[in-house]
This record gives structure tokens, C-alpha cells and sequence, in this order.
């Protein structure tokens, strides 16, 4: 199995120069390696640092210390020391990213947004859409609400939207934070079987989430994160291996 | 990685009104909390820019009034001198001068045929007493086409793209909603497919509903065109529906620059927590 | 007809040497610089500014004694501008003075270019009232002044296709205005458009004086001059097709349109009188001979 990411010692300190300066500790020491066709879950308890390890990694973050080894097609690159540039082509091409919220500018419809990401990749617009379509349909969008904004939708249906435009690409990384919060059993097992068709086809995912039972499901290991704050002296992370289960 | 070079390369620009010391950088900036000499009290508009900008980029700079977010751009367009500093810009000469050095006709001549710009204020990007195909077709004469039919065409085509009834054509700018004047103006910034586009708070004094559909059509410009652009505005909520990369400006000086996503979410310099802070 | 007296207490051309010399270099400079408006202190003289004093000024720099002068307004040499300023030159030079086109060394001119050919000896002179062809784009002077130095003329080229986008045509009659020798656009003086393509690559020297406004530019001979126009719309000289003189029969001239204030009839005019005059003496003495 190709080794697609390698994290070693990422710690992030968040220094709040409006509270004087205070600084809090996001993640401490974090290391753990991920294979091409691998899901690894992170579990741990709020405040943990789960979602600061991925948006170190996708840089949304500037991580305090440590190194972020990633396999692109073109070569291994520290995504901590890339260039800005280096980062935003690698978004566009080859790392996907599902954040908690749903940001979109208003009035674009569903449609659209899901198929961005394609046409950013320079994809030709009627192909784009049918395969944005074509996934909205999967995760249960009925048709009459495409040509909405999403900003109108509801909760889950957002949810769905956030995980449709960042699949839709099929990256070769894929960065998920919380992707099946707020859906219901039925989204939540369309949600899970994208990852494992991503998974399937090489798709390295690296997925935080509360809801053990969707991690028990696609994740092949697991990577259990403390309080950092309760543990501050710690040694960092535990990592749990699980077999395989298929 | 892609390995191409900057489409335009910023060093050490810097604005300086009045007469200028030899003290004005270190009495001014973000330390001084001022941009005004104690010295010789010339303003410091902006000090020491530097920045790449590549081909395809949305380049975010904001800041609030007085930072010299506005300054920097006009120095770019040549709308006002730059007081040193460089800018090599690689569509002209294939960036081996410093367009900042150059002739007036020969920033002339970048202005018009490789670089557009949208003000915030129509009166300064369009002539109101011209109609607004006449508009677009100062561009297009400016960059040489002399034939009336080929410039209606390409109008109409500029128009329909930026969503302004064609029926409006022929008509003055002048009795334009701010919305629509706002259409043209970028029609007009667009006429000769420039490069480099600049929009400088080209939002700001709208209707909130007329905001959107002026950020949502620029969006689908970059997206369906391509284009390379500097956003200037105050509003962070603009900037992170447009941009990639930011650059926060106060006093007269970059105090951060980075992912837009990343600025937003992770700020690192005091300025910018707090400008983030009180956006949220 | 070589006039007997000159009036005394004037210099030779009522200007001192000195102005015309000052004169004769800016002359020098617009002519090195084809269609740029050269700055020049224009003189104070017994007519008013804006009855042809810049004219004027040039022809009194340029005039000798050897000089054959003739004097024209709107094409005719009997109208009381010309008249008034054939008087005071012969008054303060004394020289020959024609009607005759092709006999002329020195034609001072208002709005016409004579119909008859101008060879490389003889020099026109124009009186301009409005120097500036930007002017009706751009009222500011130091305005025009920048646009000129960047030739950029983006603006005068807007109007002229809101011209068309209104109107369907380029609307402006005389005074149209002409690129020379591809780099400065240039107002040829109100001349009709008719006059216009016979700037361009002439045999004669052009200079254009305009006093009030205190501008000399010239169009020296053999210099490219082409007027503003279109590729889908081009310059037109005006119509007179199905029209001629109807005192010399021509069809080939600039006509004037002339109603009869009695009957209402309309009638076509040669707008050179002295050329229509020769072509008619010529008729004549061809009937004669008959």
C-alpha cells in the first residue's frame, strides 16, 4: 500500500493576542501515517483537537511545529512549508476537504455548487453538471431543489451538499470532519458507501467524527486524540489498529 | 507543482504624499499606529508592498479605510505614481522591466490592453455621457478595432455576459441603477481580456440583494474566463467569497498575508484577530 | 496690378522683424512635427483675434516683396474679410496681388482649399478659429495636451461611433477631423470634406494659424493625412451628384447652395468665384473662337 500522508509531530498553538496574548494548545505531537485506499478515523472527546489536525493539514490553520509529508502525483511535498499556490492547485486537483459548515455565495444554485470543483479542474460544463446531478440524486437532493441555493436548505440536506461538492472530484486525499453530523440513517449509509466507493478506488480519507458506529463501518484504523488541555505533558496520540473487517 | 512565474511580481511599493524624509517608513506602519510622519508629516499611503500574483489568482487585500489597500492599487493601474518600489509584470515585456519606470505611453498602453479595472465608483470607471456600448468600445478602440460592427458585436457579447438587457445598449450609463452601472463597468474592465483585473470595493454602497448578484456574476467571470484578479475591499464576507490568497493591510503596510481560508479561520497578526473578530 | 503706394511709419508686413522671425521658427517646429500644435505668442494687430489674425500673422512672416498674394473667404475673394485683409497687407508691403489661383505664391485662406491644383512654390496659409480637435471631447487644455502626447484618442473615436450608433453616419461637415502622418490628429480648419483628401500627400506647404488660440501647425508636403473614419463606415466627401454650377456648369467643384429670397428656388454655386469666373472667361472666349 502507497503511503500517501505522513504527519510527525504536528502541535498547534493558537496564541490569542486579544485575551494579551494567552496561548491555547490545538493539537500536541500528533503523528500517524495514512496508505492510498485507507480510512483513518479520529475519534476523541470535544476540544480534543480533531478538527485542528485537519486544517493543519489542509492549511486553513498554520500549524505551530512538525511536518505534514503528503505523496502528490507530482512528488512528496511538507504541505506545512508548501507555497500558498502549491496548496490552493493541490485543493484544486488532488485534496479534498468536508468542513462542518457549508459556506457558498448566495444565489448559486446546488447544482453548481457541487460542480465547481469539476470545472475549476477544467471540465466541460454539460458533464460537470450531469455528474454533480448524478450525485445529488445518490445522496437524496430531489431534483426540484437543484436549482436552489443551498444556503435555503436544511440542515442535513447542507450536509449532503458539503460532502457532494467535495467527492465529486474524487480526490486523492480526502480530509471529512464530521461528515454524517446532522443526517439522518438513511443519508448517513449513503454517506458511509461514498467513502468506501473513494476508498475502493485509492482515495486516502482521513475522517473525524463523534459517530462511532459510521467510523466502526468504513474506518480501517482509528486514532483516539485527548484533551490536549487535560494532558498537556502527554505523549501525544494513541493509535488502535482494528482488522479489517471485509 | 506548477513552476510558471508570477504573473506580476510586487516589490517595495510604497506611496508616499507630501514631501517625503528619510524618517517617514520608521515613524509610520502598524508599530507607529499612524501612517503620517511625525518627521515631516507626509502620509504614508502604503510602504514596502511586496507580493507575487500568478496567472488564474484571486488575490484578496483588505483593510480598513486608510490602510492603503486603495493606494496600492491605483499605483498598479498608474492612477497615481508610485514613490519607489518595483512591479514587473510579465504580459508586458514578458516581466523583465519595471512597469513603474515606464513612459506614460507605455502605461498607457498596459492600462488599456492588458489590464481592466472596476472603481467602486461608476463615475470613475465610466464616462456617463457616453452610452454603454460607446463604453465598451473606448476599449476596443483604444486597443484598435475601427469597425463599428465588430465592436457592437463584441458589446452585446460583454453585455449579455455581465447580464445587462441589451436594449440598454445605446442608452446612458447615467440613468443606470448602481447595480447595473456596476455591470457595465466590469463589461467595460473586460472588453480586451485582460490579464490582470482589478476591483477595487466594487460592492460597496449597494443594496445587499444587488451585493449578491454582483459577487455571484464576477464569480461565474472568473470561473467561465479564468481571470486574474486584486480584490480590494473593507468586507471580509466579499473577500472570502472571491478571493484564495489575502493580503491584510493596516497603516500603510502588509501586516499578513496567506490563504484566504486560513487568514479567516487561523489569523496570526494581532490586526487581523481583531479584524476577524469583529467580523464574526 | 502692383500697388503704387505703401503707407509709411510701418515696417514691411506691419509686424517687426523680430516677431517674424519668432514666428518663422515656430513654423519651422510645426513643420517638423507634422499636425502639432505649436504654442506661439500671437501679436497684437489692427484687426481683431478671431477675424483671421493668426492667418494673418503667418502670411506677414512668410510675405516679400517678389510675393504674388491672393486672399480668399469661404472661396471667394470679394468678401469683406478677405477684402479688409488683402488691403492691409498691400498697404504695409506694397506687392502684387491676384485672383488667380495658379499665379499665387502666397493664398491666405478661410475655409476652403482652392479647387485649382497648388504646386510645390506656393504655399496656403489657413486661419483656424479652433486649433483643438479634442476640444469637443475634452474641455480641459491640459487635458488635450497629455492625450496628444500619448496620442491617445480613444475618446474622440467614442464619438464619432455614438455619431453613428445615433445617427447612422458620422454627422460632422466641416472641420473633420484628420490623423497626420499617423501619429497627432489634427483639426483641418472648417474646411468642407470635400477639401479633405486634398491635404493628403499634397505638393504644397500648409500652415495653419489660429490667433485667438495662439497655436501654428502645419501639414508639410508629401505628408500622409487621413481623415478619422471607419472600416465599416468610411469618410465620405459631400454629395452633389445630379447638381452643378449654374453659372459656370461644373460638376466637379465645391457647390454653394443658394435660395432665391424672392422666388424660394434653390441654386447651386460654385464656392470658389474666382475659378468659376475663369472657367466661364474660358467658355467664352472658346464661343468666340467658335
Amino acid at each position: 500500500m502507497t503511503e500517501i500522508l505522513r504527519v510527525l509531530r504536528l502541535t498547534k498553538i493558537f496564541k490569542l493576542h486579544l485575551l494579551g496574548g494567552k496561548e491555547v494548545v490545538g493539537c500536541k505531537d500528533i503523528s500517524f501515517n495514512l496508505g492510498a485506499g485507507e480510512v483513518l478515523g479520529i475519534q476523541g472527546p470535544s476540544g480534543a483537537g480533531k478538527s485542528t489536525v485537519l486544517k493543519c493539514i489542509y492549511r486553513s490553520y498554520v500549524a505551530s511545529t512538525g511536518q505534514v509529508f503528503y505523496r502528490s502525483i507530482n512528488g512528496v511535498i511538507d504541505l506545512l512549508q508548501a507555497q500558498e499556490r502549491d496548496i490552493l492547485e493541490l485543493r484544486r486537483q488532488e485534496i479534498g476537504y468536508v468542513s462542518q459548515f457549508l459556506r457558498v455565495v448566495p444565489r448559486v444554485s446546488a447544482l453548481q455548487v457541487v460542480a465547481e470543483g469539476l470545472l475549476l479542474q477544467g471540465r466541460e460544463e454539460s458533464s460537470a453538471l450531469r455528474d454533480a446531478g448524478r450525485l445529488l440524486t445518490y445522496l437524496g437532493i430531489p431534483r426540484e431543489l437543484w436549482d436552489a441555493s443551498p444556503a435555503t436548505y436544511s440542515g442535513g440536506q447542507q450536509q449532503r451538499v458539503n460532502v457532494a461538492r467535495a467527492v465529486v472530484t474524487r480526490p486523492r486525499l480526502l480530509l471529512l470532519d464530521e461528515p454524517t453530523a446532522s443526517l439522518d440513517e438513511q443519508s448517513k449509509r449513503r454517506v458511509n458507501d461514498l467513502i468506501l466507493d473513494l476508498k475502493r478506488s485509492g482515495t486516502a480519507i482521513l475522517m473525524v467524527s463523534h459517530d462511532r458506529e459510521s467510523l466502526e463501518q468504513v474506518a480501517d484504523r482509528m486514532l483516539f486524540l485527548d484533551n490536549v488541555s487535560e494532558n498537556q505533558s502527554g505523549e501525544g496520540n494513541r493509535l488502535a489498529f482494528k482488522v479489517a473487517h471485509h | 507543482m506548477p513552476n510558471e512565474e508570477p504573473l506580476l511580481k510586487v516589490r517595495g511599493l510604497t506611496r508616499i504624499f507630501g514631501s517625503g524624509c528619510s524618517k517617514c517608513t520608521i515613524c509610520t506602519g502598524p508599530m507607529a499606529g499612524t501612517n503620517i510622519c511625525s518627521q515631516c508629516r507626509s502620509i504614508v499611503a502604503c510602504a514596502d508592498v511586496s507580493f507575487d500574483l500568478y496567472a488564474g489568482e484571486i488575490l484578496g487585500v483588505v483593510g480598513e479605510s486608510g490602510s492603503g489597500k486603495s493606494t496600492l492599487v491605483q499605483c498598479l493601474y498608474f492612477d497615481i505614481p508610485a514613490t519607489a518600489g518595483e512591479a514587473c509584470f510579465k504580459p508586458y515585456k514578458d516581466g523583465k522591466v519595471n512597469m513603474l519606470a515606464c513612459s506614460a505611453q507605455e502605461k498607457r498602453y498596459i492600462r488599456h490592453h492588458l489590464m481592466g479595472m472596476v472603481y467602486q465608483n461608476p463615475h470613475l470607471g465610466l464616462k456617463l455621457d457616453f452610452t454603454a456600448g460607446g463604453n465598451i468600445a473606448e476599449k476596443l478602440l483604444t486597443a484598435g478595432i475601427y469597425h463599428v460592427g465588430q465592436i457592437r458585436r463584441r458589446a452585446a457579447e460583454l453585455l449579455l455576459r455581465t447580464e445587462v438587457p441589451l436594449e440598454r445598449m445605446d442608452h446612458l450609463p447615467r440613468f443606470f441603477s448602481g447595480g447595473m452601472q456596476q455591470r457595465v463597468q466590469i463589461a467595460k474592465a473586460l472588453a480586451n481580456n485582460p490579464p490582470l483585473v482589478f476591483l477595487d470595493e466594487v460592492t460597496t454602497g449597494l443594496d445587499v440583494s444587488v451585493q449578491a448578484r454582483v459577487l455571484d456574476l464576477i464569480k461565474k467571470l472568473q470561473r467561465e474566463l479564468g481571470l486574474t484578479m486584486i480584490v480590494i475591499s473593507h468586507d471580509l464576507g466579499v473577500i472570502r467569497l472571491l478571493t484564495n490568497r489575502t493580503l491584510v493591510m493596516k497603516t500603510g503596510r502588509v501586516v499578513e498575508t496567506g490563504l484566504t481560508d486560513q487568514i479567516l479561520e487561523d489569523p496570526q497578526h494581532p490586526y487581523t484577530q481583531l479584524l476577524v473578530s469583529s467580523m464574526l | 496690378m502692383r500697388e503704387k503706394k505703401v503707407q509709411s511709419g510701418y515696417n514691411f508686413a506691419f509686424l517687426d522683424e523680430q516677431s517674424k522671425k519668432e514666428i518663422r521658427r515656430r513654423m519651422l517646429k510645426a513643420v517638423a512635427i507634422p499636425g502639432y500644435q505649436v504654442p506661439f505668442a500671437s501679436r497684437e494687430l489692427p484687426i481683431a483675434r478671431g477675424w483671421g489674425t493668426g492667418g494673418l500673422q503667418l502670411t506677414m512672416s512668410l510675405i516679400g516683396p517678389e510675393d504674388i498674394l491672393k486672399v480668399i473667404d469661404q472661396g471667394s475673394d470679394d468678401v469683406v474679410n478677405a477684402v479688409n485683409i488683402r488691403k492691409l497687407l498691400v498697404l504695409t508691403t506694397g506687392v502684387r496681388t491676384t485672383e488667380d489661383t495658379r499665379e499665387a505664391t502666397l493664398i491666405q485662406t478661410r475655409h476652403r482649399i482652392p479647387e485649382e491644383p497648388l504646386e510645390d512654390w506656393q504655399i496656403l496659409v489657413f486661419q483656424v478659429p479652433y486649433p483643438e480637435p479634442l476640444r469637443r471631447v475634452e474641455p480641459s487644455e491640459v487635458k488635450t495636451r497629455e492625450m496628444h502626447a500619448e496620442a491617445d484618442y480613444s475618446r474622440l473615436w467614442v464619438y464619432l461611433y455614438e455619431d453613428i450608433v445615433r445617427w447612422g453616419e458620422i454627422t460632422i461637415g466641416a472641420q473633420y477631423p484628420v490623423m497626420v502622418n499617423g501619429r497627432y490628429v489634427m483639426d483641418p480648419s472648417p474646411i468642407p470634406r470635400w477639401d479633405v483628401p486634398r491635404l493628403n500627400m499634397a505638393e504644397t506647404l500648409y500652415l495653419f494659424g489660429a490667433g485667438r488660440e495662439k497655436r501654428i501647425y502645419a501639414v508639410p508636403p508629401h505628408t500622409r493625412v487621413e481623415p478619422l473614419q471607419f472600416t465599416d463606415y468610411p469618410f465620405r466627401v459631400e454629395d452633389f451628384r445630379c447638381k452643378q454650377c449654374a453659372l459656370c456648369g461644373s460638376v466637379d467643384t465645391y457647390l454653394d447652395e443658394i435660395i432665391d429670397d424672392t422666388t424660394g428656388a434653390r441654386r447651386y454655386i460654385c464656392s470658389d468665384t474666382a475659378y468659376c469666373a475663369k472657367r466661364r472667361r474660358l467658355k467664352e472666349e472658346a464661343g468666340e473662337n467658335a
